[in-house]
């Protein structure tokens, strides 16, 4: 197992990447706040180690050639919402951390829901070369899925290629007949 | 009064966070082989930067509707 998982400098070049985004996130995500998020570099870094790990494995299980296949960004999109909402990277340091100042999804937790379904189109946009939209119905519904309910990685990996497979054809008939 | 917030490069960031002494270094060091996958990183920043506004608007709308629906959907 050990000789499938991502090796240092790859972790690193992945590291940089994601803290670069999360950078830009937080500058968007802060315009016209009076109360600012940034990133904590150690938390950042355990959700992407772990994330990678994850891609691994499921190379590892379910690839026949797991060293040569690569596995498309719907896995590598699926396991970042996971790991972000888990150590919630994103943090607000003058608010002592303190989340549900307003209402209980006016603060960390929704800061870092945001962030992964952020990261999860964009990867997905990437992979189907389209810069779609999610409809605001469907965002309420990941994002309190993410705060309230529970979605298991198996089930976004598949709700992804759902909305892939969409936002390549435009066409329902891509998904259901 | 308006806060700033931390500045880092994500060079600081990596430096910081893979100390030889510290905690965090042995979970992803001193490994010899490697998977791989398909990435773009420079893809991935470009439409980041590209969507995020678009992104945070939508979902600072979308989060809205917490407010209104104080009963869970069944």
């Amino acid at each position: 197992m050990q000789d499938f998982l991502f090796d240092e400098a790859t972790i690193q070049e992945r590291f940089k990447d994601f803290f670069d985004i999360a950078d830009k996130f937080c500058d968007e995500y802060n315009e016209g706040q009076d109360v600012k998020v940034e990133i904590d570099s150690s938390l950042l870094y355990l959700a992407v180690v772990a994330i990678y790990d994850d891609v691994a494995r499921y190379k590892a299980y379910h690839l026949p050639n797991p060293i040569k296949q690569k596995a498309n960004p719907i896995k590598r999109a699926a396991y970042a919402v996971k790991w972000l909402m888990h150590f919630s990277p994103l943090i607000f340091p003058q608010m002592g951390h303190a989340t549900g100042r307003h209402a209980p999804e006016d603060a960390d937790t929704l800061a870092n829901a945001m962030f992964a379904l952020h990261f999860a189109m964009m990867n997905l946009r990437v992979h189907t070369g389209t810069n779609f939209s999610l409809k605001q119905e469907m965002h309420f519904e990941l994002i309190y899925d993410l705060l309230y309910r529970g979605l298991t990685t198996d089930s976004l990996i598949l709700l992804f290629d759902v909305v892939s497979a969409l936002a390549i054809t435009g066409d329902v008939s891509s998904v259901i007949e | 009064m308006t806060e700033t917030r931390t500045r880092m490069t994500a060079s600081e960031a990596y430096a910081a966070v893979s100390q030889q002494d510290g905690l965090l270094y042995h979970i992803a060091h001193a490994r010899k082989e490697n998977s791989s996958d398909d990435y773009d990183g420079d893809a991935l920043k470009r439409v980041s930067a590209e969507t995020a506004s678009s992104d945070i608007s939508r979902m600072r709308e979308a989060s809205k509707l917490f407010r209104d629906r104080s009963i869970p959907r069944g």
